[in-house]
């Protein structure tokens, strides 16, 4: 039986609390959905004194439109958002990512928020602690190298569906913290470094995800090995916005990579993927998640530069 | 650490405890309260075997915190039984042999009883899409789609 180590547990009602919460606490961290965070703590990778539980907030849930923007809560559940008429309309690409993402009973908890700031995966890491020890720690769980490159630093994976897609149409998000509240594009959340792959402050939640109120055409394709409850082992999100197509590819490096085209040179691509260099820390190969990566990116550039009628397959590979 | 007091619905009767806060919902229906029908797969999330149904949504009991579920409604394979007879996906699982070890039973069950409440029309394509969730090492997912699909037609769901 896996056994969660000892915690505290409180269940603020507003933002302010929380916050207050875990600037007395000096190992706190914040649950939302707990899909990530449960196993994670069950494998002995973090081992907090106190769980602040964020689903007593309630305006921070839910989706709110006005005439410009859709506002949707962090911790909105992706079962909720699967089902939203006004995401089908504006963001169908959206919806079909949340589709592909993990399986019915894991979306009834599973919260948006929380699944673009998920903790990077690796082969070496989501292991438990009798595993990894026996393997010998690696770096990012305080040991001396990575075991895929050998290397002094880490070389975990950003497995999220829904960050690419996001970062294809541009979300804003909101974050509110202890110095106050503040507005980034996620475009500067990703630092592209595996040890520190945010760029947020301690103690910083992200309350909302900020789209604009837009038709928007565009895919979504993974590649991955089971048909349900599976990470992707790469990922392509393409949106068309203004006329130019942002392409996000995710799953090969400890941040999602995005390309913006405004014509459809398919060189351009090339060598925008001449740049990403994944590493072994999923189980498929790096060399045919990455052939299989620039597959899926022309596929969908093609369709998408020729008028891009925006019916969906299941975007699967 | 401290026991914190947690009130909730289990299969329709109040129940009022005092629980660890790093109780999981698994942890206290199964050794609290004795409800052993859900069951630890994988204890991470990915079997389904421990499938609950909180305020009428199918959730992973190991993944959730005992204290997270205050207020709301559990409904385990426990409650299924109505007057002393046996639920139509329970009967249906039966007929069709669709137990074979029986540890992924409860969780196919109740993630089946969700579809079967909630959908309008029910087709061979939602069933196994419903069923993904859940994993039955004994790889007899024929029967169990067999016995689902029989209960909705019983039930009059079935899109022909």
């Amino acid at each position: 039986m896996l056994i969660l180590p000892r915690f505290d547990y409180v269940r603020p009602t507003s933002i302010k609390e929380a916050i207050s919460y875990n600037l007395r606490s000096k190992n706190a961290l914040y649950l939302a959905g707990g899909t990530d965070l449960i196993p994670r703590m069950k494998l002995g990778l973090n081992k907090p004194e106190l769980i602040i539980d964020l689903k007593g907030i309630e305006d921070i849930e839910g989706i709110k439109a006005d005439n410009d923007t859709i506002s949707i809560g962090a911790l909105t559940t992706l079962w909720e958002l699967e089902r939203s008429k006004l995401l089908q309309e504006y963001f169908p690409h959206l919806v079909n990512a949340i589709n592909l993402t993990s399986c019915e009973t894991l979306k009834t908890r599973a919260t948006i928020g929380g699944n673009i700031i998920q903790e990077l995966r690796c082969l070496f890491y989501n292991q438990s602690e009798f595993w990894r020890k026996a393997k010998g720690l690696c770096f990012k769980t305080g040991g001396y190298r990575c075991h895929i490159t050998g290397k002094q630093n880490c070389h975990a994976n950003y497995r999220s569906d829904l960050g690419p897609v996001l970062l294809s149409l541009h979300a804003k998000l909101v974050l509110e913290g202890p110095a106050g509240r503040r507005e980034m594009l996620i475009t500067d959340l990703y630092t592209g470094e595996a040890a520190h792959p945010y760029n947020l402050f301690e103690g910083e939640i992200i309350t909302h995800i900020v789209l604009s109120r837009k038709k928007t055409k565009g895919g979504y394709w993974k590649l991955r090995v089971r048909g349900a409850i599976d990470y992707p082992e790469a990922c392509v999100a393409i949106s068309v916005i203004d006329g130019s197509i942002n392409i996000a590819v995710g799953a090969l490096g400890p941040s999602p990579y995005l390309l913006t085209l405004s014509t459809s040179d398919l060189r351009y691509l090339d060598e925008f993927f001449e740049k990403i260099q994944p590493v072994a820390n999923t189980f498929l190969e790096p060399r045919y998640r990455w052939e299989m990566a620039k597959y899926m990116a022309k596929k969908l550039v093609l369709q998408f530069s020729k008028g891009g009628k925006n019916e969906h397959d299941r975007g699967e590979v | 650490m401290n026991m914190i007091e947690v009130k909730f619905k289990v299969n329709g009767d109040q129940v009022r405890m005092l629980v660890k806060p790093y109780e999981t919902l698994l942890y206290t229906l199964r050794e609290r309260l004795h409800l052993t029908g859900a069951k630890e797969g994988c204890g991470l999330g990915a079997c389904g075997s421990c499938t609950v149904l909180i305020n009428g949504k199918p959730m992973r009991s190991c993944l959730v915190l005992t204290l997270e579920v205050e207020g709301k409604d559990v409904r385990t394979i426990e409650g299924l039984k109505k007057n002393g007879g046996l639920h139509i996906l329970q009967r249906k699982f039966i007929e069709h042999g669709a137990v074979q070890c029986g540890f992924c039973t409860s969780g196919m069950i109740l993630t089946a009883l969700y579809l079967l409440e909630t959908e309008e029309k029910i087709d061979h394509e939602k069933v196994i899409r419903a069923i993904s969730s859940n994993i039955c090492r004994c790889t007899g997912y024929q029967k169990i789609i067999n016995a689902i699909e029989d209960a909705a037609k019983e039930v009059g769901k079935w899109s022909y």
